[in-house]
């Protein structure tokens, strides 16, 4: 009996530990600082500083180099000045931010169908045809139908083509969203239009334009860009405040780039600079325009990107930087007119409007309070064979292109415009050369898949190298 | 100095007053072990039959008074007792020979508990004595292992003061976990976090170099896992288990013991830079104009210029007065011609001799029930880096206490105060060594902060920073790219402050009572207290921070931990013994934080304070976490005869960690073959033991909290150059995080088997232990790459796995044994370890530190580390294909290029030892393995390097055909001068890279020639290397004046510590020993590292 009891004692007594020993770790699984749950109005945000750094930091600096808008200097930035250089990894960067902005969208349209607030799924849904759309434009295919959903591990790279129609489609449900009246756009998390849907929804047109550009298909280019932005007003900035008053995550990227890595990157002999003094015409005077762009001695080759702030006035580095803009749609609807219709007169109203904002000092930061600027409108002669525009006897259409692909590519100083609309007429018999890139073998036509996609991404398609073009301009 | 000598007297009456006068003659002798001829401290020695006794001192001495006739006898745990009777002479060496009955020998098992030496028959350990710690002058008690246990790899993270060290146990189990073994300190396992720090920086001292090595009795390094697996998830990277001091007087006696070292440092390498060619580009000194200064050393021939003195450029509107009062101009154009170069002055500012003093006080006691310890440490060091200093004071108590016969009390209690200043390092723009390095040497940095002041303008900017990219120094907070670029070492040193200050308590107690004679009950408990306070100050002007930054942290790490444990030791019958215990063990973690920081200031000053700092860059945070875990484990040792051994060990873990109850379990067999009749019976002294063993085991290491869910946080984000965007500017943002938690995380488990022998011959002089294992480590945590396209870009999981096989020699003989008390004993160890990552699932390779160019990776097929970076491009024959100009491009993709293990460790060491003299010489070496020798790249970009300096001649007909890396012919290249003969002499190098003579200069190596350029792989080294490591020689005095003075002895110590440094390579200029990410995860990255030092320490001990 004895016994017994001393068993049943020992195999209680076990029992009892191991039960305290299983409470003694119990209610401390879950980080006692850790949040588990977020709103939408925070992720509208998160998503559109990601997309406006995907916009303006490391990838953007790259197509600086390497179309001759600026320079690399010094230590990597030397180096990565001659795109031959650049590896897998120097796209780590752009990458990410683009998918980060595809994520984020992503959860925000799952937050927002669940919460059925189709006003701000508008917005998520714009956000990610654009940066799924741009991230196209850079890489060719990409992962698009299953990029950000956190559920496939191994997204597949959609076709460069399909990315677009999938985009556009996108944006037209956008555009439903936005025009359902269902829901709210949180008016603080708004840092563009304080949750004005008129302006969202110019903006999705927009992104529609300029993808059907990409795309070249100019009719549609043309109907949406009329459905853009239409005034200066309208216009989406990257919001930057590099003051005294502001925060380091609120500066410019490039000026906050200058500031710990200065030396490394300016724009000494850089064709665009020079661009500004060889394009003055009777018509046409750079001066302000340049200024705002560029510092550095007026006379020699030795410029910077500007990033000064003066007394009165900043450079375009400094401060807020453009994303979509009315500028970017009169410009789209000049070439796809253009390329529609052959007609000079046509495409030149478009032209003119255009040409009319800038000589109103419009685009120049505060370089605007200056003048007087001078950027009188052009006639359709001044494209024929030995006019103003057109001294090489060329074909008035392709002279014409000339002039709207080099003011796109001082237009879109710091921004992937520029080297995307290379990209895409680098083969195009219609446009003549219109810059030089710098003195290295090949040109530089797409960017190259990362490496991180490369690691772990089983439906990786393969390395493909930076001379390579896009699929949609092979 | 007065109070000191107050105190000493004091304690010298207190011992006068304890003397006991009697008519004996006073006995003295050393007590040393059979076999190894090493002193034995703690022996007992009574007169027998009487309650006279005494015990032996670090160095194995005692001093007995004894009649001639009386019986000596000699007894220490683990050693046979034995007697000697007292003679005419009043010496008496005793050899203590190991307990050949190793049944009833007890020792220190992993868990800290005394068990039957019989239970660790089977697995390899390494003990230690502490006496051969403390002559190595090291204050850390990792970094005083170093050469001393075979299959040990031990790193050094720089020479700074406090820095740490990093202490892996055949080869590395982990990838981002730690892969420092388990620190056990009386059986209590403590805070093992050490703070490593990346590529730049601040080293910080880690929390094991607190225990000082004179508070230690013994290190015992247990490298099998089966000894290891009883500590279940906290197991996988082996145990070191520390003993600390429990007194050993005998009863009555006051020991005292004083020992004081003074030690000189000096930087063991430095980097010669050349000092033929001044700041420029183009073979041009740079003229005022640019923004920045030029960084390269590119400039104009410094002996060709003139000598007169430099003409300012309008010295009356621009110019810099310095903190002496100085004024400093920029050059004018065209009118640079000083000849003075600076190398030397600029080093020396900031690099010299450091000081390390070391003060040891102990005092032990005993009474009839009891012993006690009670010490005093005190360390002072003042680094070989201006300013630099580690200051570490402790506390230490200890004591056992007998109150009954059956009860048994132990207890310790350390406390430990450190205080820091460390230098910043490595790939940092405010680093030391980047800012001295790069400096042109016609650059005098003497003048480092000032005003900077610009009449044209009408502007002075206070607190300027002056350096060689701003010769007049940089506009206030360093804006509008004017910033400083790289830091005056002058202003990295003197303005910019690093403090650190650690309190750190360790409280112990152990509670045994035996309930029956084979039964016993241990009650644990211990504490682990440590509370962290450090900073980091850039003033504004810092080239890190140029708006300014001041930040810092207070951790607070709280260690609860509780055992409690039967015991059983019970002879089953004539041959069978059970040895077993059974114990259940509670763990508690818990980290408190608060961290600030706060930037952009407005005033411009050198005192740090928060309140000088605008709203917008302050931040801060408060927080905690928590672990815990349960365990139940037990070890069960049979043995038969002594002839053979098992043992079974098993550990149950419940963690708040992870989901699940994991069990480790382990099994070891061991055969005594010289116990068996055969060689009993032969009773020579040939084959004193032939131990045969053999064991697998099953540890791990568990997962750190919180990885189960996914969190949320602030949205931020940047680009790795500087860029960085955070939504807090913007109102705030809340959005998930790029890591996926994983609830199925679970801790990794290493397995191993291993089988070994122990051998000792000729009369136990000569002994050999050999090794030899194999361990799996799987279900490794990694911080798995996801494709961002995923919407995740992390996520922890358990998916990789690696070995490591090797085997270890330890190795000694005792050459020479004279009566006389000559003794000469040579040994050594020798280890080889094959570590081989075999799995990553979906990564074809995973950063660990370094840099975008080079890093060190883990990667399936490579050893832990491998490192990566750009080679040459090659065509399909592995041939490097050249441009037209003869030149080679780099790889579109990266290449696995150097394996920084080393294929063998080795070391060698010879004690000599006569009368009162005492010698000791070790040598250590590490073989194989490569480094990537980023210092040499980056300076060879900058035109800094000797090989950048030199100059060819060509003739007329070469120069016409030798064209540069921008496709210029010699003749046509700036700076190169044609001789009266037609020839020419250029700056730079002639080089076939097989497409013909090229000339490599400023164009190639600022380049692809240089650290910059894609081509990493040019930097590569062989890490092959060995050092002289110790050198110790000591005197004991023991004079009749001293015995006056009521001295028992005093021992002067002379050690040399890294006195010579060979290297394989003979390109390197930087200790291949040194790790650039200190205690961290990278391996074989030197960028800018700070240098080791080394030392020359002189010790006195006095023993009252």
């Amino acid at each position: 009996m004895k016994k017994y009891i001393r068993l049943i004692l020992l195999f209680g007594i076990l029992i009892f530990s191991a039960n305290s020993c299983k409470k003694f770790t119990d209610g401390y699984r879950y980080d006692p600082n850790g949040i588990r749950n977020t709103t939408s109005g925070h992720v509208m945000l998160a998503t559109m500083l990601a997309n406006q750094f995907f916009h303006k930091a490391d990838g953007m600096r790259l197509a600086m180099m390497w179309m001759n808008q600026a320079t690399g200097v010094d230590r990597q930035y030397k180096i990565l000045d001659n795109w031959n250089n650049a590896e897998l990894k120097d796209f780590n960067g752009p990458w990410s931010e683009a998918y980060k902005v595809i994520g984020n969208a992503k959860l925000l349209e799952e937050m927002t169908t669940e919460e059925n607030n189709l006003l701000t799924r508008g917005i998520a849904k714009l956000y990610r045809a654009w940066a799924g759309g741009q991230a196209a434009s850079l890489w060719g295919d990409v992962p698009f139908s299953q990029a950000g959903d956190r559920e496939n591990k191994n997204p597949v790279y959609d076709a460069q083509t399909d990315v677009f129609n999938q985009a556009q489609a996108l944006l037209d449900e956008a555009i439903d969203d936005l025009n359902s009246g269902t829901g709210e756009i949180k008016e603080k998390k708004d840092i563009y239009f304080g949750g004005n849907v008129n302006n969202w929804i110019k903006i999705a047109h927009g992104i529609k334009a300029r993808l059907y550009l990409h795309a070249k298909d100019y009719p549609n280019a043309l109907n949406e860009a009329l459905l853009g932005p239409s005034s200066v007003d309208d216009d989406l900035y990257a919001i930057y405040d590099s003051s005294d008053d502001a925060s380091w995550g609120q500066y410019n990227p490039t000026y906050q780039f200058l500031i710990q890595r200065g030396g490394d990157f300016d724009a000494s002999d850089a064709f665009a600079p020079q661009l500004f003094n060889s394009r003055a015409n009777t018509k046409t005077d750079e001066f302000y325009r340049k200024s705002y762009n560029y510092s550095g001695d007026q006379l020699s080759t030795d410029f910077s990107v500007n990033v000064l702030n003066g007394r009165d006035k900043y450079g375009k580095f400094y401060g807020s930087m453009p994303l979509i803009t009315y500028a970017e749609m009169l410009l789209i609807a000049t070439e796809a007119t253009l390329r529609t219709t052959s007609n000079i007169d046509d495409a030149l109203v478009y032209y003119n409007q255009y040409r009319n904002l800038l000589h109103n000092g419009e685009y120049m930061g505060n370089f605007n309070e200056y003048g007087p600027y001078s950027y009188d409108p052009y006639v359709a002669s001044d494209f024929d064979n030995g006019g103003m525009e057109n001294p090489d006897g060329i074909d008035p259409k392709s002279a014409f292109l000339r002039e709207i692909f080099e003011e796109r590519y001082l237009f879109f100083i710091g921004d992937y415009e520029a080297f995307i609309d290379h990209a895409r007429s680098f083969n195009d018999p219609m446009v003549p050369q219109y810059m030089e890139l710098q003195d290295y073998d090949d040109e530089p036509l797409r960017f190259i898949y990362p490496e991180t996609e490369e690691n772990a991404n089983s439906n990786y398609p393969g390395t493909v190298d930076i001379i390579v073009p896009l699929p949609i301009y092979n | 100095m007065k109070n000191n000598l107050t105190f000493y007297l004091t304690l010298l009456l207190t011992l006068v007053l304890q003397i006991t006068f009697a008519q004996q003659k006073v006995v003295t002798g050393v007590v040393t072990e059979a076999g190894t001829g090493e002193p034995i401290p703690g022996v007992n020695v009574y007169v027998k039959g009487t309650k006279r006794g005494a015990a032996t001192d670090f160095d194995g001495k005692y001093v007995i008074k004894a009649k001639q006739g009386d019986i000596l006898e000699f007894s220490y745990l683990g050693y046979k007792t034995t007697t000697r009777k007292v003679g005419s002479s009043n010496t008496i060496n005793v050899e203590m020979a190991s307990d050949k009955n190793e049944l009833e020998t007890v020792v220190i098992n992993a868990l800290g508990v005394e068990v039957k030496k019989a239970s660790e028959k089977g697995i390899t350990v390494s003990n230690v004595k502490a006496k051969v710690l403390q002559t190595t002058g090291e204050s850390d008690p990792v970094a005083a292992l170093a050469g001393k246990v075979s299959g040990v790899n031990i790193n050094l993270a720089s020479g700074d003061p406090g820095a740490s060290t990093n202490i892996t146990i055949r080869g590395p189990k982990s990838i981002v976990l730690s892969n420092q073994p388990l620190f056990v300190v009386d059986g209590m396992p403590i805070i093992d976090d050490i703070y490593g720090s990346g590529v730049d920086g601040v080293e910080r001292p880690s929390k094991i170099a607190d225990i000082d090595p004179f508070n230690i009795e013994s290190i015992k390094v247990i490298k099998g896992g089966a000894a290891a697996a009883i500590w279940g998830s906290k197991g996988a990277n082996g145990v070191i288990v520390i003993t600390t001091k429990r007194g050993r007087s005998v009863k009555g006696k006051l020991n005292l013991s004083l020992t004081s070292s003074i030690a000189f440092d000096n930087s063991l390498t430095r980097f010669p830079l050349q000092d033929k060619f001044g700041q420029g580009k183009n073979s041009e000194y740079p003229y005022p104009g640019n923004e920045y200064v030029a960084a390269g050393s590119w400039g104009d021939k410094i002996e060709s210029r003139s000598g007169d003195p430099d003409v300012p450029n309008q010295p009356d509107y621009f110019y810099f007065v310095d903190q002496d009062g100085k004024k400093w101009y920029q050059v004018k154009a065209h009118e640079k011609h000083s000849k003075e170069t600076f190398n030397d002055k600029n080093y020396n500012a900031v690099i010299g001799t450091g000081t390390t003093i070391r003060n040891t006080f102990q005092l032990s006691t005993a009474t009839d029930k009891a012993k006690y310890i009670f010490g005093i440490n005190y360390l002072d060091q003042k680094g070989i880096f201006k300013n630099s200093f580690y200051k570490k004071t402790g506390i230490f108590f200890g004591n056992t206490f007998n109150p009954t016969k059956k009860f048994k009390v132990t207890s310790n209690f350390q406390y430990i105060h450190t205080k820091q200043n460390a230098i910043q390092k490595g790939s940092n723009l405010s680093g030391l060594l980047l800012g001295l390095y790069r400096t042109p040497a016609d650059f005098d940095n003497s003048g480092y902060v000032g005003t900077k002041y610009d009449v044209f303008n009408g502007v002075i900017h206070r607190f300027s920073q002056r350096g060689y990219r701003q010769h007049i120094g940089t506009d206030y907070k360093g804006r509008q790219s004017a910033g400083i670029g790289y830091n005056n070492p002058l202003f990295t040193v003197n303005e910019q402050k690093n403090p650190y200050n650690s309190n750190h308590v360790l409280l112990g107690s152990n509670l045994e009572y035996q309930v029956k004679d084979w039964f016993k009950v241990i009650l644990k408990g211990g504490v682990d207290y440590a509370n962290e306070n450090a900073a980091t100050y850039f003033p504004v002007n810092s080239g890190e921070a140029p708006l300014g930054s001041y930040s810092g942290y207070i951790y607070t790490y709280l260690r609860l931990n509780g055992d409690i444990i039967g015991q059983i030791d019970k002879d089953l019958n004539k041959d069978w013994n059970l040895n077993a215990l059974v114990g259940i063990n509670f763990l508690h973690d818990q980290i408190n934080y608060t961290y600030g920081a706060y930037g952009d200031f407005l005033l411009p000053t050198d005192v740090p304070n928060a309140s000088n700092a605008t709203d917008k860059d302050n931040s801060g945070g408060i927080g905690e976490g928590f672990k815990r875990k349960s365990s139940g484990y037990t070890t069960a040792t049979l043995s038969y005869k002594d002839l053979f051994y098992t043992t079974l060990t098993g550990r149950g873990e419940f963690s708040s960690t992870y989901e699940g109850f994991i069990t480790y379990p382990s099994v070891t067999l061991a055969f005594d073959v010289t116990n068996l009749e055969y060689f009993k019976k032969k009773d020579n002294n040939k084959l004193n033991q032939l131990t045969l063993r053999a064991a697998y085991s099953r540890a791990g290491k568990e997962p750190d909290a919180y990885l189960r869910d996914t969190y949320y946080h602030g949205a931020s984000g940047g680009d790795g150059y500087g860029s960085y965007w955070a939504a807090t500017g913007y109102g705030g943002a809340f959005t998930i995080s790029i890591i996926e938690g994983n609830q199925y995380i679970q801790p990794e488990i290493t397995s191993e088997f291993e089988v070994g022998t122990d051998i000792r011959m000729f009369n136990n002089r000569f002994s050999l232990n050999l090794a030899y294992y194999n361990s799996l480590s799987t279900d490794l945590l990694l911080y798995q790459r996801m494709p961002p396209s995923y919407g995740f870009e992390y996520k922890w999981n358990n998916i990789a796995e690696m070995t490591n096989k090797g085997f270890e020699i330890e190795t000694s003989y005792r050459i020479l044994q004279k009566d006389n008390g000559l003794t000469w004993t040579l040994g050594g160890t020798l280890s080889h370890n094959k570590n081989l990552v075999t799995k990553i699932v979906g990564s074809k390779s995973v950063y660990l530190d370094g840099f975008i160019s080079t890093s060190s990776r883990v990667a399936p097929g490579y050893g832990f580390g491998i490192l990566r970076t750009g080679d040459y491009k090659r065509d399909d024959n592995g041939n490097i294909v050249l441009n037209d100009n003869g030149f080679p491009e780099a790889s579109l993709e990266p290449v696995f290029y150097g394996d920084p293990n080393p294929d063998f460790k080795a070391s060698i060491y010879t004690n000599f030892s006569y009368k009162n003299f005492r010698l000791r010489i070790l040598s250590d070496g590490s073989f194989g393995g490569q480094s990537w020798d980023g210092t040499y790249g980056a300076l060879t970009h900058f035109g800094r390097t000797l090989e950048t300096a030199n100059e060819v001649t060509v003739s007329h007909d070469e120069a016409l055909q030798i064209t540069n890396f921008a496709g210029e012919k010699i003749y046509q290249i700036n700076g190169a001068v044609q001789n009266d003969d037609g020839s020419y002499t250029v700056r730079g190098n002639l080089y076939d890279f097989g497409g013909g003579t090229v000339l490599l200069d400023e164009s190639w190596y600022t380049n692809n020639g240089g650290g910059f350029g894609k081509i990493g792989s040019q930097f590569f080294r062989d890490a092959t290397w060995i050092k002289l490591r110790e050198v110790t020689l000591s005197y004991n005095l023991k004079a009749k004046l001293l015995k006056k003075a009521k001295i028992k002895s005093i021992n002067f110590g002379i050690t040399g510590r890294n006195l010579y440094l060979w290297t394989k390579d003979k390109g390197w200029n930087i200790d291949p020993e040194s790790n650039l990410s200190g205690s961290s995860r990278g391996r074989g990255l030197q960028y800018f590292n700070h240098p080791t030092t080394k030392s020359l320490i002189f010790t006195t001990t006095i023993n009252f």
